[in-house]
């Protein structure tokens, strides 16, 4: 318990991957809320990684983590994109009212 | 080793209140900043444990640029102050059972693997890139990303091009009333088609049509 091991870092990367999958669940009222949710888990998987590497000495989870860091910020750049279109386009960024798809 | 048990859960306490902060507020300007918060103290964690540069890096790129970017998108919308129906709670209210369901199964089976930790033995490093204790964790990475890694590093450079590419092409709107350049008609102008001489009869000028 006092000595800090890699469990706690999983651990505590898997609660905040558990938060990030539960909140976009419950996150029915804005769709801003749904992208800060999906870079809640990229963190918790920058987590994991960041302390595999740590752990086995190896740097190629560090490495990894930096990739994700940039798949993250094109997904957010293209996602609030996508969602300033298309409150111009409807005035509202209501998840419930999203339906023109027949989703 | 009591300061870093310390400060290990002094900020990992911080970092899973607030993201339970980040789904949980009603404000969406809130949201951003418990966001960065949660960036802040795992960064922090990073630096901790010895990867000082992607700690940094996360600093940088998601407090510096996601997160401004998040806060400018909220201002843009007007959606701080979300109106709460009342046919909307009651959807709320079913979707809260499901996902509780579904992240109290993930929870659990991640406890599992991490309850499998006790096989570590059969784990085995298998890579020849180690971490070299004499050389800085910048150094380290440096020496890696730009030779055994170039192909994912120029690939990851053609994500971000391509989602600047299409950011500005999703928000991207043709004014009215906006002279452009159009640089094929305008390369393409030849001399007959943009001169002509025209017979001035005396004492009458000469009549253009634009």
């Amino acid at each position: 318990m006092i000595e800090v091991s890699i469990g706690h870092y999983l651990t505590l990367g898997a609660i905040i991957f558990t938060i990030g999958v539960v909140g976009i669940f419950i996150n029915k009222k804005n769709i801003i809320t749904i992208l800060m949710s999906i870079e809640l888990i990229l963190l918790a998987v920058n987590i994991n990684l960041v302390s595999f590497s740590i752990y086995l000495q190896n740097i190629t989870g560090q490495i990894f983590t930096m990739f994700i860091l940039t798949v993250a910020a094109a997904e957010a750049a293209v996602g609030l994109a996508i969602i300033v279109i298309y409150y111009k386009n409807k005035g509202s960024i209501d998840v419930e009212q999203i339906s023109s798809l027949r989703g | 080793m009591l300061a870093h048990t310390f400060f290990f859960y002094f900020f990992s306490g911080i970092a899973i209140l607030s993201s339970l902060m980040v789904t949980l507020s009603r404000n969406t300007v809130y949201s951003v900043f418990f966001l960065i918060l949660v960036f802040v103290s795992i960064s922090i964690l990073f630096i901790m444990i010895g990867a000082e540069f992607l700690g940094m890096i996360m600093l940088i790129v998601y407090v510096g640029a996601v997160a401004v970017l998040f806060l400018f998108v909220v201002m843009m919308l007007n959606v701080t102050e979300i109106v709460n129906k009342k046919n909307l709670k009651k959807k709320i209210i079913n979707y809260r059972s499901v996902a509780s369901l579904v992240g109290l199964i993930i929870l659990l089976e991640m406890l599992i693997v991490v309850s499998g930790w006790k096989y570590k033995e059969t784990f085995s490093v298998f890579s020849s890139i180690n971490i070299n204790s004499e050389i800085s964790n910048t150094h380290a990475i440096g020496n890696v990303l730009y030779t055994d890694y170039i192909l994912l590093f120029q690939i990851s450079g053609m994500i971000l091009l391509v989602a600047m590419i299409g950011a500005i092409t999703l928000t991207f709107k043709k004014k009215e009333n906006v002279k452009r350049q159009k640089y094929f008609e305008q390369i393409n102008r030849e001399k007959d088609s943009s001169i002509s001489l025209v017979e001035v009869e005396s004492d009458k000028g000469v009549k253009l049509n634009d």
